[in-house]
């Protein structure tokens, strides 16, 4: 299971150890891997050092949309781009791990997340997470392949929240839960 | 039981046809095509003993949806296992080829005399047959569909295709049920996925033991509906009987589709890389 926090980077510190963190602030802790989405793309953080970007336009190549954390391919989608069929066809065959999700809607909509995210998980049987900028507040949502146990739905709209996530590669995982203490550590 | 049956089609497609005016009805649709109103019909199982009555039933709900100004009414998969004495993997090859083209000859019918289309799905031990009866009395099916100026494809899992295409029809009979969001997997969601209009229906109720549920619905993409969820008409029950009709409105789609289409992707989704 891979632990990932998504919220402001103050809430944070509620929770330890977690493996990887995603927020929308623009400062962010010193330590661990951090995700940060904007409005204008997402960048991909160590230890508060930026080693990867993604800017919201559509990509020259694919390998654009896919950040290596680890030995996990956590794909980054913009908006639309998570109901793009043809596109998830084509991450789905590059094995990706997890998709990042940035959506952004005038008020809050259950079914666009749903769409966007839902569908994408339903799709590329991975976990989606999606920050949805809405004009009042910032929510974070979790999807997964539905199943007879569950509807797929992990998480429908909160400001912040620790989530487990299922992944192939626990070898990695390992490693990293030992590097990564969250801030209560720091 | 046989001989009914083809005493029954003698005398009902000789009385029938004088009625029929195909050429009026295409006409009406081709004008109209911008705005398409449809039907999907939900049907809870009965095995009928005679033929009439079920012809009588799927008049009755041509008729329906017709009176609610359906031009395309979508059957769900499976009705003709209403029509089957036995089940039909102890039937004969002749049995299984009998039965069917009396069900086609109905549904044949029904479509000529009501001048409207109707999408049936018969389906047998290891295929479903799909079909789209014109008001003009032909029969089309494969994958893909031209109809009243749209085109139409039948629901298949995994669907992904780069051509343009109007609506998706998905005649189901299911198992599986496990709650609301079963609505969403299928149709509502290749709907939000290719932003295209689609039309479900559900055999419902009771086979040999087996109990089959569903929810019918129409759907579009979420920015087409009015109330931004996708759905245009949604069944009430998951074991009743229902007609739902919705109009789609292609001027409306294709403002959509324009929005959302961006020419950048296509390069890197026809690439190899």
């Amino acid at each position: 299971m891979l632990k990932v926090y998504a919220g402001p980077v103050a809430v944070s510190t509620e929770f330890i150890d977690f493996d990887l963190a995603v927020t929308t602030d623009r400062e962010i802790s010193g330590h661990g891997l951090w995700f940060v989405v904007s409005q204008g793309g997402i960048s991909f953080h160590n230890s508060s050092l930026e080693i990867g970007e993604r800017k919201w336009r559509p990509p020259i190549a694919i390998d654009e949309t896919i950040f290596e954390v680890e030995g996990l391919k956590i794909a980054a989608l913009y908006g639309k781009e998570l109901r793009m069929r043809n596109l998830l066809h084509k991450l789905s065959s590059l094995n990706v791990d997890m998709i990042i999700g940035y959506l952004k809607t005038d008020d809050y909509n259950p079914y666009a997340l749903m769409a966007s995210g839902w569908g994408c998980s339903q799709y590329m049987a991975t976990s989606t997470l999606v920050a949805n900028f809405t004009k009042d507040v910032i929510g974070y949502s979790l999807f997964s392949k539905m199943n007879d146990f569950s509807d797929g739905v992990q998480l429908l709209f909160e400001r912040y929240a620790i989530m487990n996530i299922p992944v192939e590669k626990e070898k990695d995982l390992n490693k990293r839960v030992k590097r990564n203490k969250g801030l209560r550590n720091d | 039981m046989i001989n009914e049956l083809k005493k029954f089609f003698s005398s009902f497609l000789f009385m029938k046809r004088t009625r029929f005016q195909p050429r009026a009805s295409l006409k009406r649709v081709k004008q109209e095509s911008e705005i398409f109103r449809v039907a999907a019909v939900q049907i809870r199982f009965q095995a009928f003993k005679k033929v009439k009555d079920f012809y009588y039933s799927v008049l009755k709900n041509v008729e329906n949806a017709k009176e609610q100004g359906a031009q395309l009414i979508c059957f769900p998969e499976g009705m003709n296992l209403e029509l089957q004495p036995i089940s039909h993997d102890i039937m004969s090859h002749s049995q299984c080829t009998h039965i069917s083209e009396l069900y086609s000859k109905i549904f044949m019918n029904i479509s000529i005399n009501e001048g409207v289309y109707i999408s049936e799905a018969q389906k047998w031990e290891n295929t479903v047959v799909r079909s789209i009866w014109t008001p003009d009395g032909h029969r089309l099916n494969g994958e893909r569909v031209s109809c009243g100026g749209r085109k139409i494809v039948f629901f298949k899992e995994g669907y992904n295709c780069d051509d343009k295409i109007d609506l998706v029809l998905n005649p189901a009979m299911t198992r599986v049920w496990t709650g609301d969001y079963e609505s969403f997997r299928n149709a509502w969601l290749l709907s939000q996925q290719m932003y295209v209009y689609s039309v479900e229906s559900y055999m419902v109720g009771n086979y040999k033991g087996t109990q089959f549920l569903g929810k019918s619905g129409i759907y579009g993409p979420i920015e087409v509906t009015n109330s931004r969820n996708g759905i245009l008409a949604l069944s009430k029950s998951e074991s009743f009987e229902d007609l739902i009709i919705a109009e789609l409105n292609f001027t409306r789609l294709e403002k959509v589709v324009n929005l959302v289409r961006d020419k950048s992707y296509d390069r890197l989704l026809s690439s190899n890389t």
